[in-house]
């Protein structure tokens, strides 16, 4: 008697609303969350915008996990998102059964000072002076250091401050961790590893070393006299990703285990697929060989043929390679069909979550399904003839959604796609 | 404030840069060797050899001005593209032309760079330093 | 009753011994392998040692060899090892095609020198301008390449040309065995056939030493926590694949949990013991993390859940302690020493309180 995986809550801190209806409701107006970035000073910078979100305080319900005041911002991503979820999904009246928590958070949890006041003080003609590097990591550290330097502390805070006893885990898989994260939690509960899980992700990129990583790799877009028109997947013009921060969370749950408490079931996670390119370190495969075996895979663990899929949210970062090659990998899998999926990009509105993407955009998916009405790909003005395919330009279109399938692909070539469908009324 | 050398030096330099940066052993690098197909560059690859040049020539090297990897030039239309490569056709007749039986669109520039691009890239550079 | 079950086909490692033929004699002689730390002065952080591995040669494992300008320390051991593991297993000769990848990591190094290169002399680190300036014109620009965590079963799978499931697991020091347990997930689920799963990790970093000091596990303890670095990796198999193709068979993977909070450990043991259908074992590896309270915290465990506590075993003591990789090391060392048909119990705990098990029975080989 195979498991089935429902979705029974979920949360969202985003550049666009830090609650799903917010979220939803700006998707579904094609609003962009995208502006000059105010965190701190850019003008050194060659990118200088991004989709933020500004200071971010613990929204309750309840007091905020131990130590919030030093928490960095994926950290407090994660448990703000986290908390909306669990309260969505009322797991506290689980209390005493086995919730899994499984979240994948960002890499730039360390913090300027302590990071860079030791590199300066540290440098010296001909060698380093460890000790001074070690002197001045003292006065700069802040309290916790040795958790806060780990991406695993994440899904451990999370679940010490809910008190959940099951199995945790952190995963970083980049830019695909997001959707990995959900595949990964449905497989626990498909086995019976638990019965609820925690899943989603977190990350932000926008602190000085962060932008500046990704602006050394050319991978940003430079619009930056129009912010809000940078993000344009699919379209000719495209030069880049815009960087954007958040959490989200989605509570998974075996189905009967929610049917019997009374847990909304917003969605079914039918399946999910990996896959690595195996190609270049950032190139992907020209044929896109990665994408098309993780959807292809989560389509074959979902029973479903490429036909039966409704609507696809795409990886869509904005950048020449990812969305030619996305493109034409849907081409190859749907064949016939490819022309008529309705296809769009969460990121043309709120940039690149990174880390955290593929969580955003299955929230944004799963709201695909429930509200019957898919967000558009912004930005589109000057479609690229090379993507070709249907990508809900400039409005959003209500249509009938039974079957998505949400993309999410890294650099190193780890390809991720989940297949997701609207629970039928029992 | 630039430092390139003439033109033999300068081809040395080239060559044991790119021979570097992509792990090749010095005699595969040709003059007319395509960077991506002949020698194993991806995006990356370019970025960095374009950071080496810059480090060791003192040099700020524009991101447009290369065809860097998968940075397609911004502004250019298919017409400023097609007379460039002319121009490159009549300039390199030992460049592997023969891979492009379609001719050449904007997203295959990057396969058009070889040591030889590159150093004809800096001479020009030299000159209008003086 | 499982319908497909888990083996082990092929261990390789990379420890400050060298392989794991190097290493496994080196424990039975009990040999140190600590040694004051090379790469940079950690005397000022209170614990001057480490466990590095200083005749480890990245180069002939690598296939794509300009893929070490951007391979970090721990990615470079774990393709050595996932090759040496590959190579152990008899498929090291051809594509892995649908193999999957998972490798468990915790650190990330921030290229320290690097980044004061760039940052550079005088100017405060507050001034972004002058800091954004100097670091985007000096720095090294594949920098974010060298540190992201999943470069590693990144390029394990460009070198093995592996095309299944693909994934990196960060939970702090549990992620090495966790990868090795959701491998075998992905196996009993039918994802793959085949998978390359272990733990690589590098604690040989400067801001590995300044969190550790910061936290008082370091200069103290008896024995002294030593951070090192190193990679075990395991090729993992559905058993009937690993029968058709004849291939040696080192253990059967019978159990896994995780978990986090108090009382952690305790459970991943009994639900990992429970899940392989007996509670007693023959050999314990020790997660041997020395600090008291995580030693004390071990010991709890221990005896709770057997009436007699198992035979143990750790060789952190020798080798110092590889963080994600510890346990994977531990594994791979065991399972040279035990005879057929033993049980194993495998332990990892985290700094934050996070706890995996894994359960084991060896044998079968053919």
């Amino acid at each position: 008697m195979t498991r089935r995986v429902v979705v029974s809550g979920m949360g969202v801190i985003a550049p666009n609303g830090r609650s799903v209806g917010d979220f939803a409701s700006a998707l579904e107006r094609g609003v962009s969350a995208v502006g000059p970035i105010r965190r701190f000073p850019t003008a050194a910078y060659p990118t200088r915008i991004a989709a933020e979100i500004d200071d971010f305080e613990w929204p309750g319900p309840g007091e905020p996990p131990r130590d919030w005041s030093v928490l960095d911002r994926i950290a407090r991503f994660a448990a703000g998102a986290a908390a909306q979820a669990v309260d969505d999904a009322h797991l506290a009246s689980l209390r005493g059964e086995k919730i899994g928590v499984l979240i994948a958070a960002g890499f730039g949890s360390y913090d300027h000072e302590e990071v860079f006041r030791s590199c300066a003080a540290g440098r010296r003609d001909g060698g380093f002076d460890w000790k001074k590097f070690r002197d001045e990591f003292r006065c700069a550290v802040k309290p916790r250091a040795l958790e806060r330097r780990t991406p695993g502390a994440v899904p451990a805070l999370v679940a010490r401050h809910f008190g959940f006893r099951g199995p945790v885990m952190a995963v970083m898989t980049a830019c695909a961790a997001g959707t990995q994260a959900l595949g990964d939690a449905a497989r626990w509960i498909r086995r019976g590893d638990a019965d609820v899980v925690v899943a989603g992700a977190a990350d932000s990129e926008l602190y000085p070393m962060g932008l500046a990583s990704f602006c050394l790799l050319r991978a940003l877009s430079k619009r930056n006299d129009e912010p809000q028109r940078a993000s344009r997947p699919f379209s000719a013009s495209r030069d880049g990703f815009v960087l954007g921060e958040g959490a989200a969370i989605l509570i998974l749950e075996e189905l009967e285990h929610a049917r019997a408490r009374g847990a909304t079931t917003y969605a079914e996670v039918l399946g999910f697929g990996s896959a690595c390119d195996s190609f270049r370190v950032t190139d992907p495969h020209p044929d896109g060989a990665g994408a098309m075996l993780a959807m292809k895979r989560a389509l074959d663990q979902a029973g479903l043929v490429p036909a039966g899929v409704d609507y696809i949210n795409a990886h869509g970062t904005s950048t020449p390679l990812n969305d030619r090659v996305e493109a034409r990998a849907i081409r190859s899998l749907f064949g016939e069909h490819a022309k008529r999926v309705a296809i769009s990009s969460t990121k043309s509105m709120i940039g690149h979550l990174t880390v955290a993407a593929g969580a955003a955009e299955a929230v944004a998916t799963v709201c695909a399904l429930q509200r019957q009405i898919v967000h558009p790909t912004l930005n589109l003005d000057d479609p690229d003839p090379e993507c070709d395919l249907d990508f809900v330009p400039h409005a959003a279109r209500p249509m009938r959604v039974e079957v998505a399938l949400s993309n999410s692909f890294a650099f190193g070539g780890q390809c991720a796609s989940v297949a997701l469908g609207r629970v039928a009324r029992a | 404030m630039t430092s390139i050398p003439e033109r033999d030096e300068l081809e040395r330099q080239v060559i044991d840069i790119v021979a570097d940066a992509l792990s090749q052993p010095r005699e595969n690098v040709q003059p007319y060797s395509s960077l991506m197909d002949d020698l194993g560059a991806e995006s990356i690859d370019f970025i960095d050899i374009v950071f080496r040049l810059e480090s060791a020539f003192d040099m700020i090297i524009p991101d447009e001005q290369l065809w860097a990897g998968s940075l397609d030039l911004p502004n250019a239309d298919a017409a400023a593209i097609q007379r460039g490569v002319v121009l490159l056709r009549e300039q390199a007749p030992l460049f592997r032309w023969d891979r492009f039986p379609n001719g050449v669109e904007k997203r295959d520039l990057p396969r058009l760079i070889t040591v030889t691009t590159i150093v004809d890239y800096l001479s020009k550079q030299k000159e209008a330093a003086h | 009753m499982k319908t497909r079950r888990v083996v082990v086909t092929g261990a390789g490692a990379v420890t400050p011994f060298g392989d794991l033929a190097q290493t496994a004699e080196a424990i039975r002689e009990k040999r140190s392998a600590l040694a004051p730390v090379s790469r940079f002065d950690a005397s000022p952080f209170g614990e001057e040692r480490g466990g590095e591995c200083r005749s480890f040669d990245p180069r002939p494992w690598f296939r794509q060899p300009k893929s070490l300008k951007v391979a970090d320390r721990r990615t470079r051991l774990a393709v050595a090892a996932a090759r040496m593991a590959a190579v152990a297993a008899r498929i090291d000769d051809r594509p892995l095609a649908s193999a999957g990848v998972v490798i468990g990591t915790s650190a990330s190094d921030l290229q320290t020198e690097e980044c004061a290169l760039a940052v550079g002399n005088g100017g405060d680190v507050r001034d972004i301008d002058g800091f954004g300036g100097r670091i985007l014109s000096k720095l090294n620009p594949l920098w974010l390449l060298v540190n992201l965590a999943n470069m590693a079963s990144a390029h394990v799978a460009i070198e093995l040309e592996a095309r299944g499931p693909n994934s990196t697991i960060t939970t702090d020091w549990i992620a090495g065995v966790q990868a090795m347990g959701e491998a075998a997930r992905w196996i009993e689920d039918g994802e793959a056939d085949l998978v390359i799963a272990g733990g690589a990790d590098c604690g040989v970093l400067p801001f590995v030493y300044a969190a550790l000091e910061d936290a008082g596990y370091l200069g103290g303890g008896e024995p002294p926590f030593v951070p090192a670095e190193g990679a075990a990796v395991f090729v993992v198999e559905e058993r009937e694949h690993a029968r058709a193709r004849r291939a040696p068979v080192l253990a059967e993977v019978t159990g896994y949990a995780s978990a986090a909070g108090a009382q952690a450990l305790r459970q991943t043991m009994d639900d990992a013991l429970q899940q392989s259908g007996k509670r007693d074992v023959d050999l314990l590896c020790r997660a041997a993390i020395f600090v008291p309270e995580h030693w004390r915290a071990e010991d709890d465990a221990i005896d709770s859940v057997f009436a007699r506590p198992p035979r143990e075993f750790e060789c952190n003591s020798m080798l110092g302690n590889g963080l994600a990789a510890a346990s994977p090391i531990a594994l791979a060392v065991a399972l040279g020493m035990c005879r057929d048909e033993e049980r194993l119990l495998l332990n990892a705990v985290g700094a934050t309180g996070e706890a995996a098990s894994i359960a084991l029975t060896t044998g079968g080989r053919e």
